[in-house]
This record gives C-alpha cells, sequence and structure tokens, in this order.
C-alpha cells in the first residue's frame, strides 16, 4: 500500500514538473499588429504656396500590437520616415512631427502601459533613428513585465511644417513602422 | 547673381503653386508576426538573440514567420544595423538600407519569401563574426519587412505645377542579434564629439553629437544646458550602441546668443559620467567625459576598490583577534570579577580592554 502511494506520488511530481516545463512553449504566443495591420497614412492635406511657412497634415489610422510572446522583454515601436526629397531639393530633416498617441489598454489588460513619446525636435519622424512612438520597458517603473497583451493606439496628426522657401516638386519619401525586440 | 537665380526661381515656384497638390500615400498590405526558433541563442526571457563567441566564430539560428493577416504578404529578410537614435536609444535599419557593420554578419537563407494568409515558415539564418573583430558587444538585428518595393522608385519629377507629397508605406519586425565577444570588460565611454547650430523645420536647434567610444552598451539619462540662455534639456540614454554616434538637437531660443553661450551636457551612465562645457563648435572648456568625482569611477575601480577594501578589512580584523589572544592569554588565570555595566556606552577599544 505505502508503494503505491509512493509511486503515485513520484508520477504526480513529475508529472507537475513535465507540465511545468511544457506550459510557456504552449502558451508562447507572437508580438504583432492586430488585424487589420499596421496603420495606414492619408494623404497630406494640399497646400498653396504663398511665400510664408506652411503646415500640411497626415492622419494615421488608429491600430493595435498585442504582445503574447511572454517574454517580458518588452518591445518597442519606432516610426520612421526618410528625409523628404525631390530627387534634386529636399527639406530639412525635423519636418514631419506628431505629438504622442493615445495609447489604452485591451479589456482585461491590467499591465503597466507602453510610454509614449512626442515625435518631434531629434525624435521627429524624418530624422536619423525617427520616432520612439511607444517603448515596452520591463526596465520602466510599473510591473516590470514589458508591457504584454493588447493594447490600443489613437494616433495623432501628422504635421510637416512647409518653409517659406520651398521648391515646387513632388516630395518623396519611405515611412516605415517598425516593431523591435532587444536590449 | 546665383542668389537672383535662386530667387526668381521662388518666385516662378510660387506663382506655379497656385494649384494646389495633395500629397498620395501607399499602403502595406499587413505585417507578420517573427519569433525565434528552437534551439536558438536567446537573450533571458527570449526575446532576441544573444551569441556569444570569439571571432571568425559562425552561429546557426532560424526564425518562425507567421502572416496573421487575410491577405498573402511578400516578405523580406536581410540582416540590419543597429544604430543609436536621440531619444530612441538603439534602432534598427529600415529594409532595403545597405548594412555596414553587424548587419553584415547577419544572413538569411532567403531573402525574399512569400507567406498565404495565415501561414508559417520556419527560416534559417546563419551569423559569421568577423576576424579580427576585437571584444565587446556588437548589435545588429534579423528584419522581415513587408511592402518592400523590389526596386527603388525612380526619382520625382520636379517639373509639377505645385507642391506634392508622396509616401511609400512599409512595416518592419525586428529581432536583435547581440554578439558578445568576450575578453576585457565590457564598459560603456560617452564623449561629446561635435556641437553646432542647425535648422530643423522653421527653427534654430543646437545639435550636441555624442558618441559611445566604449565596448559596452550604456543606459542613462541627463541634461543639455545653456544656463546663460535659460535653455535645460533633459536627455534620455537608452541602449547607446558602441561605436556609433546620436545627434541631441535641442530648440534653441529665437534671438539667443549663438557665439559665446557656453552649453553644458551631463550625463550620467552606467555608474560613469559625462560632463562637458564649451563654446558651440569650440573646443571643450573642461575635459570630455570619464569618471565623475562623486562617480567612483566605474565598474572596474569600483570593484578594485571593494577586493582591496574587503581584504584590509580582513587584514585588519586577523590583526585584531590576534592582538586579543595574546593579550588574553595571561589574564586569564586572574580572571577579575564581572562588573556592573556602565550605562555609558563603551568605545570599542574600551570594551576590548575591559572583557580582558
Amino acid at each position: 500500500m505505502r508503494r503505491v502511494r509512493f509511486v503515485t506520488v513520484v508520477v504526480a511530481v513529475a508529472g507537475a514538473a513535465l507540465l511545468t516545463s511544457i506550459s510557456p512553449a504552449l502558451g508562447a504566443g507572437t508580438l504583432d499588429f492586430d488585424p487589420p495591420g499596421p496603420p495606414t497614412l492619408s494623404d497630406f492635406t494640399p497646400v498653396t504656396l504663398n511665400g510664408s511657412p506652411q503646415l500640411s497634415s497626415a492622419t494615421l489610422t488608429p491600430f493595435s500590437v498585442t504582445d503574447d510572446t511572454g517574454s517580458g522583454a518588452g518591445w518597442k515601436l519606432v516610426f520612421k520616415m526618410t528625409q523628404l526629397t525631390t530627387g534634386v531639393h529636399s527639406l530639412a530633416t525635423g519636418s514631419v512631427t506628431m505629438p504622442a498617441p493615445v495609447v489604452v489598454p485591451a479589456s482585461g489588460n491590467t499591465a503597466t502601459a507602453p510610454i509614449v513619446h512626442d515625435c518631434a525636435g531629434s525624435s521627429a519622424l524624418d530624422t536619423a533613428g525617427g520616432c520612439r512612438v511607444a517603448v515596452a520597458d520591463p526596465a520602466a517603473p510599473g510591473d516590470g513585465l514589458g508591457s504584454p497583451g493588447t493594447w490600443l493606439f489613437s494616433p495623432k496628426p501628422l504635421v510637416l511644417t512647409i518653409p517659406n522657401d520651398v521648391f515646387v516638386g513632388t516630395y518623396s519619401s519611405t515611412f516605415t513602422a517598425t516593431l523591435s525586440t532587444g536590449p | 547673381m546665383r542668389r537672383a537665380a535662386a530667387l526668381a526661381a521662388m518666385a516662378l515656384g510660387v506663382a506655379l503653386a497656385a494649384v494646389p497638390v495633395a500629397g498620395a500615400a501607399t499602403q502595406p498590405v499587413g505585417s507578420v508576426s517573427v519569433t525565434p526558433g528552437s534551439g536558438s541563442a536567446l537573450a533571458p526571457g527570449g526575446g532576441y538573440f544573444l551569441l556569444s563567441g570569439a571571432p571568425n566564430a559562425s552561429f546557426e539560428q532560424s526564425v518562425t514567420v507567421a502572416n496573421n493577416g487575410s491577405a498573402p504578404v511578400t516578405a523580406v529578410m536581410a540582416g540590419v544595423d543597429a544604430t543609436t537614435a536621440a531619444g530612441t536609444g538603439a534602432v534598427y535599419g529600415a529594409p532595403g538600407e545597405v548594412p555596414r557593420r553587424v548587419g553584415t554578419w547577419i544572413v538569411p537563407d532567403e531573402a525574399r519569401f512569400e507567406l498565404a494568409s495565415h501561414e508559417t515558415k520556419t527560416l534559417r539564418f546563419s551569423v559569421h563574426v568577423p576576424t579580427g573583430v576585437t571584444s565587446g558587444q556588437y548589435l545588429g538585428g534579423l528584419s522581415v519587412g513587408i511592402g518592400v518595393p523590389s526596386a527603388p522608385p525612380p526619382p520625382a519629377s520636379t517639373a509639377t505645377s505645385g507642391f506634392g507629397v508622396a509616401i511609400t508605406m512599409q512595416t518592419q519586425r525586428v529581432l536583435a542579434v547581440e554578439v558578445d565577444i568576450p575578453g576585457a570588460p565590457f564598459v560603456p565611454n560617452l564623449v561629446v564629439r561635435d556641437t553646432r547650430f542647425a535648422t530643423a523645420g522653421i527653427g534654430r536647434v543646437l545639435a550636441v553629437t555624442i558618441a559611445n567610444d566604449g565596448n559596452g552598451f550604456a543606459h542613462g539619462s541627463g541634461t543639455i544646458a545653456a544656463p546663460s540662455e535659460q535653455v535645460n534639456q533633459p536627455i534620455a540614454v537608452g541602449t547607446f550602441v558602441p561605436g556609433t554616434s546620436a545627434e541631441y538637437e535641442v530648440p534653441w531660443p529665437a534671438g539667443a546668443d549663438e557665439e559665446h553661450a557656453r552649453v553644458d551636457v551631463s550625463i550620467d551612465y552606467d555608474g560613469r559620467a559625462l560632463r562637458w562645457s564649451g563654446v558651440v563648435g569650440g573646443a571643450p572648456a573642461t575635459p570630455t567625459t570619464e569618471p565623475a568625482a562623486h562617480h567612483s569611477g566605474g565598474a572596474r575601480v569600483g570593484v578594485v576598490v571593494f577586493v582591496v577594501g574587503g581584504l584590509a578589512l580582513a587584514l585588519g580584523l586577523v590583526l585584531l583577534v590576534v592582538g586579543r589572544r595574546r593579550r588574553i592569554e595571561p589574564r586569564r588565570r586572574p580572571r577579575p570579577a564581572p562588573r556592573r555595566a556602565s550605562r555609558r556606552p563603551a568605545r570599542p577599544v574600551q570594551r576590548s580592554r575591559g572583557r580582558g
């Protein structure tokens, strides 16, 4: 009888240990933009050059990011635009700014929210490093989990400053939305 | 003459710009999730690749790429460099950018592939550490991009009747690839490389270029200030990659003195400190960087101080015990009767004598 109990306990402990080792793999998910996908950008509002500095704006659609990796490593969302250029003439870097987006947790998500940032000055969208729109840093104050779960973003308008001495032409740029994981 | 020509061109531009042209944006078709493959060498938590090896080492790793969207996508996979951006910390090259540093070490088996809706693929890539690489922390990334054009767009024509903007959108997932080459300790070393004034948007900025000349990541925070001009800008240093530099731009008040204003840069990072003062564009008035007096001089100095202090303490204790034993032995036989404890706290030396 004692032997049966002993075997039962051993099997139960082994099973629990096996389950513990398997569970993280079963629960591991991904880090991605949720459907319908990453944000899309509207056209910039038209402007008529008149010799004075002017502003033009565009809007990004709301989007969401989900981190189901269970890594606790955090993540970083960076928006970056290449310098606006016609191929002959270019606008100064730092011409495209964007206030920090509003980010709220999805229903049931109680984790510490990622830190959002204004995209202006040396963090304007069209700078060498772009703008860290949101940083989920496990080392930041909070629960230390790196903002897992789903986060809903409501971006603010992008503002393009057009100087008074701009040359006419179509100014091209590539907008890259990067989700990264790293140190 | 050239100025007149430029003015004429601008006037013509203004005249031609009477008809506005709206900017157009092309949109990406989706995004993918990218996770490290099983058996890969990962950082604690498993969020990115962490490899350790000597120069000329090679590593085989894998990633799992999944298309969670409802439309098929064409993905472009490549190694990208990690650099440092002001306020951002480590940032990664965009799809299509040619890597020049660690990004060249990372070579995927497939550079471009298709993924059907809800399809998942596991793909391999290799990391080759070049010979001659010195000890330190190196950072690159494995990038999977969506919406990346197969060829660069032709330069836009300037023969338009107005001002327009054309934006191409793409998305990218990056998993960092950190390669640690052991040997010397990993120690960051931030220095001010350059200061200048520039125009950003329609305003003036003070641009301060800071570099990490060490061989380890730096993390910290500080300020760039010009007290005489009421400028005091907090700055954050998040994962400053060794061997890279970042330009921090500080808004400069209109009409403020650009020739004589003294600028102070102060950053505390990883037990070290950067202190720089000088006139913009000139030589620093005080030595650049190196550990501040109140910062104990970094990890290595701290360890040395700790070890020497510990040895001195141990030696002191040994000498104390030996000395006490020598004094105790002859007095043990005629042990005096215990005295009442004094209310006044005894000094260690007095207590030692009393016990004897």
